[in-house]
């Protein structure tokens, strides 16, 4: 089955919007995938740090969000205009603890982002920065009926 | 929006956030810790029991305040972690630095025990 847009949502740059995009994706997973609830909720906290990084580091005053599914996967896609920047350009492994033994206080968007997806992918198409993130999901999805 | 309610139990504060914690919420539960230890309660329980998400800047704001509070000879121990945001903890490691309770009650037994041996740390 080709993947269906299920959400498509453009929001102002801000954390409380993230707030807003955040449950309506959400709903919009849950709707789809009411049994996988460990795999809605893992795209969706990637999906908050990758809302939250294109809020701060973007410089873009919009973000546009899409939600496409098929029968094992949802597909997030976050888009922002500006300069080309290529998120999974850098390293994006766990922070480890400092010289003293310390919990790092920053640097564990990305790292998690790894971590809770099955693949992350980047593209620069006419001006926009698209980050694409893949969960996969174990059981069908739920049709309406 | 989230919103603590505080409470004293014997020496220990413990903090009760509702919500989500999150980028648009963290300032107000680093404020919060950072009143408190002004005034000398370092001795914090953060009853995480009714936090139903938490993305990095959460963790970020815990990690500050347990820095905050350990380098004054206190202790933080967070409580009653739901799923989604224990396994943040657990992804990052955090919870190999940051005292972690199964429940409220136990974070108390926790934190008085550290308070017995002396010290947070």
């Amino acid at each position: 089955m080709a993947a269906r847009s299920v959400m498509n949502l453009t929001f102002h740059a801000d954390f409380a919007s993230v707030d807003q995009a955040r449950s309506a994706l959400l709903g919009a997973c849950r709707e789809v995938f009411p049994l996988e609830s460990e795999a809605v909720s893992d795209l969706c906290m990637a999906a908050n740090e990758a809302m939250n990084n294109a809020v701060e580091h973007s410089g873009s005053s919009q973000v546009e969000i899409e939600l496409r599914i098929d029968d094992n996967c949802m597909i997030f896609r976050i888009s922002t205009c500006g300069e080309r920047f290529d998120p999974t350009a850098g390293n994006a492994v766990m922070p480890e603890c400092d010289e003293q033994g310390e919990l790092r206080e920053g640097g564990y968007g990305l790292a998690l982002i790894q971590v809770l997806i099955d693949s992350m992918s980047y593209e620069y198409l006419e001006g926009k920065n698209i980050l694409t993130l893949v969960r996969k999901v174990k059981g069908g999805v739920n049709d309406g009926n | 929006m989230m919103e603590i309610k505080t409470e004293m139990v014997n020496d220990i504060v413990v903090l009760n956030p509702v919500g989500n914690l999150v980028a648009s919420s963290v300032e107000l539960l680093k404020s919060q810790v950072e009143k408190l230890i002004e005034k000398k309660f370092n001795f914090l329980l953060l009853d995480m029991s009714r936090i139903d998400f938490m993305d990095s800047s959460g963790l970020s704001s815990i990690i500050a305040a347990n820095k905050l509070i350990t380098a004054d000879s206190g202790v933080l121990a967070c409580a009653a972690l739901q799923e989604g945001v224990r396994k943040v903890f657990r992804v990052t490691r955090a919870d190999q630095r940051i005292a972690v309770a199964e429940t409220r009650s136990e974070g108390l037994l926790l934190i008085q025990a550290r308070i017995i041996q002396g010290n947070g740390r």
